[in-house]
């Protein structure tokens, strides 16, 4: 019924300051803290300077994450959530999508502020973040 | 290491072709439905509490790996892939933001459909404007970009007729 698995070819990984999880702040939002986007050599021409653009979104995978649940719960919660309706790594597909604020590009490195992600994720994609696709005004939350 | 995910669902869509398709979800009023498969369906429960949703799913139709394109808007100059939202990416990974309008058992019906019929789904997030919305965000090329927000479907047979006037 289903087509086989895809696999995924990291283009890069990320070096951040948290090792485990708890470490990183939930969502990113607000944090100072940096981490560095290390792109492959072979995706270099698809980085190329980022010009102008302040703000990405990063795909990373969240290797540690439980994929076969479907309900999960935080700590501080009562109860276990449907993991559709959260922004929890547990899921089928632990696709991290995190929006990281350009410190700056170097050839191969994107350095950034906002992630949460831990120390060796694999990088699956970078898109920019555009106010105009990106900002729902209207959203219900 | 080896990093592999599976379907977890299908969108189903008005369009067919890549010209006929909106490049965006912003630029796009056509509604459409979110097929889930029943083995992940408790995951979907409570999911009529979001207005709108993250979909990430895969561009299924074959294409080149491109690591630089012109893109949709600005067609005249290439530049790296991972500054655009085009869909010849590595890993063939789309990302759009849609209206949910209501939930029936396993099928959820959108609006702001931007991706062709039969599109595999990988991931359903919730937005959530206070961890999504972020100020002072400048886009570089694409702020330049000529975008006429009144056009209901921006196509990319749209953009060609309005750089070539006149031409079919």
């Amino acid at each position: 019924m289903h087509e086989d698995p895809i696999i995924l070819r990291p283009v890069g990984v990320i070096r951040s300051p948290f090792r485990a999880q708890g470490e990183a702040p939930r969502q990113g939002r607000g944090g100072t803290t940096t981490s560095t986007i290390e792109i492959f050599p072979e995706y270099g021409p698809a980085l190329g300077t980022l010009a102008g653009i302040t703000h990405i979104w990063v795909l990373y995978w969240m290797n540690r994450a439980d994929r076969n649940l479907l309900l999960a719960r935080r700590s501080d919660w009562k109860e276990a959530r449907p993991v559709f309706c959260i922004r929890s790594p547990t899921r089928p597909n632990p696709i991290a999508l995190s929006i990281g604020t350009i410190i700056s590009v170097d050839l191969l490195t994107v350095t950034v502020t906002g992630l949460e992600a831990l120390d060796g994720s694999p990088v699956i994609d970078i898109k920019p973040y555009v106010r105009d696709l990106d900002c729902i005004s209207e959203s219900d939350c | 290491m080896e990093v592999c995910y599976s379907f977890i669902g299908i969108i189903h869509s008005p369009f067919t072709g890549q010209p006929e398709t909106p490049i965006q979800s912003v630029y796009s009023s056509a509604e459409g439905t979110i097929e889930i498969f029943p083995e992940y369906t408790d995951g979907l429960q409570e999911i009529e509490g979001f207005s709108h949703l993250i979909l990430l799913y895969h561009f299924h139709v074959e294409g080149p790996l491109r690591l630089r394109v012109a893109p949709f808007l600005d067609h005249e100059n290439e530049r790296g892939i991972f500054s655009t939202r085009h869909h010849d990416r590595p890993n063939r990974i789309g990302l759009s933001i849609v209206e949910l309008l209501s939930v029936e058992e396993t099928t959820l019906s959108i609006r702001g459909i931007d991706v062709l019929d039969g599109t595999p789904l990988l991931d359903i997030k919730p937005y959530v404007l206070r961890f999504d919305h972020r100020d002072h965000v400048r886009s570089g090329w694409i702020d330049r970009a000529d975008r006429e927000r009144e056009i209901s479907l921006f196509t990319p047979e749209y953009l060609t007729r309005k750089r070539e006037p006149g031409k079919e």
